[in-house]
């Protein structure tokens, strides 16, 4: 009788340990860099919004979404041309779907560990695989903070680039992400 | 009773892996001897068939493709308008500096002990008015082009450009008058007056025409 009531009380804790985390996205940025010959320009989005699940084999699911008319570079003619050029009404948000695989998750907190993740980018209705190689900084089990970056390129999304003075962007655009996540109560 | 409870329950956490694999092997038959073969790893979940966000896409009414469309040949006129205006505005641009190259050497053979010639007259007034229809043409691009996106008010370089090209007009159409006003003056002691500050609003002009330039390029 003792051992099936020690049963009782063991087994829905080990079940517990087992259940995949999810993270919801409470605040942080995204933000493009975009070079011109006679300049360069950034572009801060403070409107993401961004999911992460943890799976118990160290798999970490990521999903954000920043819609293209969020970004601020500070000049808003500049801001404008960009979203003719990526027919912001057309395709107003930016996603991004990412995985990282084997991830050892931290025992002791703060803590910081490294991903890499692989996944996608659909960008102007247009989809191209990408990868990111990204820093998870644990400040509690509760909160994590995700900074990473990878670079893509503007036509491989069917893009015309920006010119100005008849003189074209670089086709490069750099993407910097840092992005709060909170874990969800259960 | 509750002490007890608790010291179980704190026990559990930690040994739950350890009770779980003890109580498979008492399940395993004991007579018979076989290799206990653990279950292959579940393979890690590298697919993205997953939606965190869920769909964000709405779904567009028909009004909606209209605006969309709308918009798009909004753009199309804007970006062949502003095309025109980058290109008209650097031949103005030009065309200014050579009106005022032009003009400086007209008054220093009018008033420099060049002889009055008037050897320069007519190529300025023909630089100075094609620069003047050229810049015409180049305002009238730029506030005519369509803004489908619009944006909020920003103290930015396009501000700063148009402020910068209020100053060139004022500048430009002072110098016209001031042009033909000096013209008019032949042989009066005050044309000497009007052509300098002719002069002085011609140099404004271009100076502020660079400054707008310069702004939106760098």
């Amino acid at each position: 009788m003792r051992k099936i009531l020690l049963l009782g009380v063991l087994f829905p804790f080990a079940a517990l340990a087992q259940q995949p985390a999810t993270f919801s996205g409470e605040g942080g940025t995204v933000s493009y860099k975009l070079v011109h010959k006679f300049h360069e320009m950034t572009g801060v989005s403070r409107s993401v919004e961004a999911k992460a699940r943890v799976l118990p084999e160290g798999t970490i699911q990521v999903a954000a979404r920043a819609k293209v008319d969020s970004f601020d570079s500070g000049n808003a003619n500049r801001d404008a041309h960009m979203l003719e050029a990526v027919e912001g009404t057309k395709f107003p948000a930016v996603e991004v779907k990412m995985v990282a695989q084997g991830v050892a998750l931290p025992a002791k907190f703060p803590a910081e560990v490294k991903a890499h993740f692989k996944g996608a980018v659909v960008f102007h209705g247009v989809q191209q695989p990408q990868q990111m190689d990204a820093a998870l900084k644990f400040s509690d089990p509760g909160h994590a903070e995700v900074v990473g970056g990878f670079a893509l390129s503007i036509e491989a999304f069917g893009i015309e680039r920006p010119s100005l003075v008849f003189v074209k962007v670089d086709d490069d655009l750099k993407i910097s992400v840092d992005l709060k996540m909170k874990k969800d109560s259960p | 009773m509750t002490k007890a409870f608790l010291v179980a329950a704190a026990i559990s956490l930690a040994a739950a892996p350890a009770y779980a694999a003890k109580a498979k092997k008492s399940d395993a038959p004991r007579k018979e001897k076989k290799t206990e073969t653990t279950p292959a790893p579940k393979p890690p979940d590298t697919s993205l068939d997953f939606d965190l966000l869920g769909d964000a896409t709405p779904k567009v009414s028909a009004a909606e493709a209209a605006r969309q469309l709308e918009i798009e040949n909004q753009v199309k006129l804007r970006r062949g308008m502003l095309l025109w205006h980058q290109a008209l505005g650097i031949a103005t641009w030009v065309g200014l500096g050579a009106t005022e190259v032009v003009g400086q050497l007209e008054l220093s053979d009018k008033y420099g002990g060049g002889g009055d010639s008037g050897r320069y007259l007519v190529p300025h007034e023909a630089l100075a008015l094609t620069t003047a229809a050229l810049f015409a043409a180049v305002g009238t691009l730029g506030l005519l082009a369509p803004t489908p996106y619009k944006r909020p008010f920003k103290l930015d370089t396009t501000t700063l450009h148009k402020i910068a090209m209020s100053v060139a007009t004022a500048g430009m159409l002072a110098q016209v008058a001031l042009g033909f006003l000096a013209a008019s003056r032949e042989g009066q002691l005050d044309q000497r007056t009007f052509a300098a500050a002719h002069q002085i609003s011609g140099y404004v002009t271009l100076g502020a025409m660079s400054v707008g330039a310069v702004v939106l390029v760098f």
